[in-house]
């Protein structure tokens, strides 16, 4: 009776929880025009003008116990500055294959689309508190990444001190946002057995996938992940020739299109700090893509921070692509780093890392950056600065902002400056080094407190690329009733 | 190199001992509250600044238990009741005092002994203690319920004097029983306790005393001035503990962002952007979309190996003679910033096998895939039949 009970309060939230049942609704509207150009190492220049609207819903509220929210994450983007770069001679080519020959056709470049980000409900503590489920098109973020899901995913907590989480659904291979390169779709590019003709796009399509988690929490200094996930592809497909077309091959059964498992162990301490080992393993390439270790102290003497992190690291790609069985190098990145804390609030984040490629041991890059934040009158100075470089190529920048927060006041306003020096090793170009500077100036007023106009122009200039500008204007407006 | 991955337990096990041997180095003042070790101060977004003008001092008055003064600690349900003291019934008790007739006193004099702070002598006020609620959910009254003592939450209270800050509680010991590591633990919601907004059911975060923001010892969230470039860590292991305070669009404003975000990408990073990928591409991929994101541009622009007809073509690779030798090695290090622009037909002109596949038979794999190919080949034998006939002896020998 009491698992009908139970289903009957699901039931119910299910029915009920339409946004005119909602007990309250969050709207964000948020509209961009950004005017632009890039300049490319020859003096080639692309412009942008871009036109963004994106428009956030939540209508949300609960019945007793239970919550329930829909989330609505929808953008339209278009870019008039698309194809205007070109001469008068290839007007309109880099959409139209059929201009100049197609030489100047971008496969894959859309100068408008319309992208529904997120849409999915969500009930929460409709079982036990700390239960979940959503439904719809919702983001996937852990330790395998991010990714996108049209399907269900549920929490439950367990009796022990540990949740289970499993989901079920469609796996977009496109790439929306927050996804990786590996569900791209293979084919932008033309090669040098197709020139003289674009290479159709490989349009990309579901994946079935199907995973799981549990999460424990464990005693009060440790916790532990495992999670693994399972995605086919349903479609068949064929292996053509490249160059005549011709159909080498047909694959007509379902197929493994991703099989990869995360762990992690870690151990901690309010007082003293952590200890978190963690990796990825892809059990269809058979490989560890990643292994990471953290240690990290937390209270030094006067609150101060220090510790170092471990990854190692060797990309797999989606099953379907010849790349996973190419001979790789892993690498592996440490990174020392501390957060230091000064009289003030004032807080210095010097990092320090180096990365060494496995096999012979010839190539090294290394990375430090450092960052502070000083309270100034009514607002904070920011100053980042890094360095880096690899084998033949080495870089120092400085950026230096200062930003003053807004509380209950009707405006804000940003200012950044920044030098930089690079050496690049970009063949055919003259000068290897690269001198930069430039600034930003960026203000927002508030007409009311639930709308926000903003204004930032940012001039920067580089021996290489000459001078850019870009003009960026916003409009917010949170819908709060 | 081998010296060093067998050296690196001591070097970790130094770095640990290191590490204990200066947290040990220090403690809890005997009187502060718990969690106090962790954060020395209270949150001035909780516990917005107070005016206390009084010369009371709590040692002084330990023998008596915390309830004579703060009567109401036992029945208030709300965070913002106050609990202060009423002098005529608690003070005047003891003391040769008479609240009640202030205003009959020949000289202020005597109100100086416990007020401290400006005296209007002609009205007989005293500087009024200033307490604005905090920005928290509170119930004293089930806390006193479950006999939880005064002293766990706001420490040894007898051992302090004058009334301070130091007194309030920490949020670190807090969690030392909202936990949730148990089904008999107390509630470790966020908003068990603070406070939030109607209309998102996230945390209220920005408060005239500043923003909120997750303290140094959680999770791995603090957010330093590097967090914005660091924080995957933090939300791959648990992206519910950020959705507490942000939503779907503030992570699009970064990851499918109209504009450059500043803080991860600061001043003119698109002149060394290249350096970055190659240092580092699997980062840029946690983010960006490579055949299109980079894609689109490089070949716009010209920085490409197959660019738009003219000047622009062929500039992105060291000349043919010294890169047909040398890409492997680029490759076997950074495949992914090679994938990021070239599709499969363009490494199969060499790499398939020979016969209809084309190819010039030079194997791209690795001394151990002879003995691990047939579990790929079952699962998935797309891949292999790209470079490969389906009754070639090469697969015959991976069946």
């Amino acid at each position: 009776m009491a698992g009908r009970a139970r289903w009957w309060r699901i039931a119910c939230a299910c029915i009920f929880a339409s946004p005119a049942q909602a007990a309250s609704l969050h709207a964000t509207s948020e509209t961009t025009l950004q005017s632009s150009s890039a300049s490319g190492p020859w003096g080639q220049e692309i412009s942008r003008r871009r036109f963004t609207q994106s428009l956030f819903v939540v209508p949300r509220g609960d019945m007793g116990a239970v919550g329930f929210s829909v989330v609505g994450l929808a953008r339209f983007e278009t870019d008039f500055g698309v194809n205007s770069a070109l001469p008068d001679s290839a007007r309109g080519g880099e959409t139209n294959p059929d201009v100049a020959g197609g030489a100047f056709y971008v496969p894959g470049l859309q100068p408008s689309q319309f992208e529904l980000l997120w849409l999915y409900a969500r009930l929460t503590d409709f079982w036990v508190d700390g239960t979940e489920c959503r439904i719809g098109r919702q983001p996937l973020i852990d330790l395998l990444g991010y990714d996108a899901l049209d399907g269900t995913r549920w929490v439950l907590p367990l009796p022990v001190p540990a949740t289970l989480e499993g989901y079920v659904g469609l796996k977009p291979r496109d790439g929306r946002w927050l996804s990786l390169g590996r569900y791209e779709r293979q084919g932008l590019w033309w090669d040098r057995q197709a020139r003289g003709g674009h290479r159709d796009l490989v349009e990309p399509r579901p994946a079935w996938v199907a995973g799981g988690a549990i999460a424990a929490s464990g005693p009060s200094w440790l916790r532990a992940q495992v999670l693994f996930r399972h995605a086919a592809e349903l479609g068949g497909t064929t292996i053509d020739d490249p160059l005549t077309r011709e159909t080498l091959a047909t694959l007509s059964d379902s197929r493994v299109a991703e099989q990869r498992g995360a762990a992690l162990l870690g151990a901690r301490s309010a007082s003293v700090g952590s200890v978190t080992v963690d990796g990825v393993y892809d059990f269809f390439a058979q490989k560890a893509e990643r292994l990471r270790v953290l240690i990290e102290s937390r209270d030094l003497p006067g609150r101060h921070r220090a510790g170092v992190l471990a990854e190692r690291i060797e990309p797999t790609f989606a099953a379907d692509s010849i790349w996973n069985w190419f001979s790789q190098k892993s690498r592996t990145a440490t990174e020392l780093f501390a957060v230091i804390r000064l009289p003030r609030d004032t807080t210095v984040e010097p990092h320090a890392g180096m990365t060494l490629e496995d096999g012979d041991g010839t190539e090294v890059g290394w990375d430090s950056r450092l960052y502070t934040q000083t309270p100034i009158a009514g607002g904070r100075l920011d100053l980042q600065a890094w360095a880096r470089g690899i084998r033949e190529i080495s870089s120092w920048t400085i950026d230096v902002g200062a930003e003053r927060s807004l509380l209950g006041d009707t405006w804000d306003v940003a200012v950044r400056a920044h030098v930089m020096r690079a050496d690049d090793n970009l063949v055919g170009i003259a000068s290897s080094s690269k001198l930069s500077a430039g600034y930003l100036l960026a203000t927002g007023f508030y007409p009311v407190p639930t709308t926000r106009v903003g204004v930032a122009w940012e001039h920067d200039g580089s021996d290489v690329a000459g001078t850019r500008f870009q003009l960026l204007g916003t409009l917010r407006v949170d819908i709060d009733p | 190199m081998r010296a060093m991955g067998r050296s690196l337990p001591l070097w970790i096990a130094c770095l640990l001992g290191a590490v204990l041997a200066l947290t040990s180095a220090h403690g809890d003042p005997d009187a502060s509250p718990p969690g106090a070790r962790q954060s020395p101060t209270p949150s001035e977004e909780v516990f917005p600044p107070a005016s206390v003008p009084l010369n009371f001092q709590h040692d002084k008055h330990a023998a008596l238990s915390c309830a004579f003064c703060h009567s109401g600690a036992r029945t208030s349900d709300r965070a913002g009741d106050s609990l202060r003291a009423d002098p005529s019934t608690t003070c005047d008790t003891c003391h040769a005092s008479d609240h009640a007739g202030v205003r009959n006193l020949p000289s202020p004099e005597p109100c100086a002994t416990c007020h401290t702070g400006e005296i209007d002598s002609e009205m007989r006020r005293v500087a009024r203690v200033i307490k604005p609620p905090p920005n928290l959910h509170f119930s004293h009254k089930v806390h006193a319920d479950r006999n939880i003592a005064c002293g766990h939450c706001h420490g040894q209270v007898e051992k302090t004097g004058t009334p301070s800050r130091d007194l309030l509680p920490r949020m670190a010991g807090c969690v030392g029983c909202h936990h949730g590591r148990s089904a008999t633990s107390a509630p470790a919601s966020c908003d068990t306790c603070h406070i939030t907004t109607a209309s998102t059911g996230q945390l209220e975060t920005v408060f005239s005393t500043g923003r909120l923001l997750p303290p140094s010892w959680m999770a791995g969230a603090e957010h330093v001035p590097g967090f914005a470039m660091n924080h995957r860590q933090a939300a791959a292991e648990n992206s519910q503990l950020c959705a507490n305070c942000h939503d779907e669009p503030m992570c699009a404003s970064c990851h499918a962002g109209s504009a450059r975000p500043q803080r991860i990408h600061p001043g003119d990073f698109l002149s060394v952007h290249g350096q970055a990928a190659k240092l580092d591409s699997p980062r840029c991929v946690s983010c960006h979309q490579m055949q299109s994101f980079c894609g689109d541009c490089h070949r716009r622009l010209g920085v490409s190996e197959s660019g738009p007809s003219g000047e622009g073509r062929g500039r992105f690779h060291p000349p043919t003679t010294v890169w047909t030798t040398g890409h492997a090695r680029e490759a076997q290090r950074n495949l992914t910033a090679c994938v990021s622009c070239h599709t499969e037909s363009d490494c199969t002109g060499c790499h398939a096998s020979r016969g209809n596949r084309g190819g010039a038979g030079i194997s791209p794999h690795g001394p151990r895939f002879a003995g691990n190919c047939s579990a790929p080949l079952r699962k998935n034998p797309r891949a292999c039949l790209v470079c490969h006939d389906l009754r070639s002896p090469e697969l015959e020998r991976c069946r």
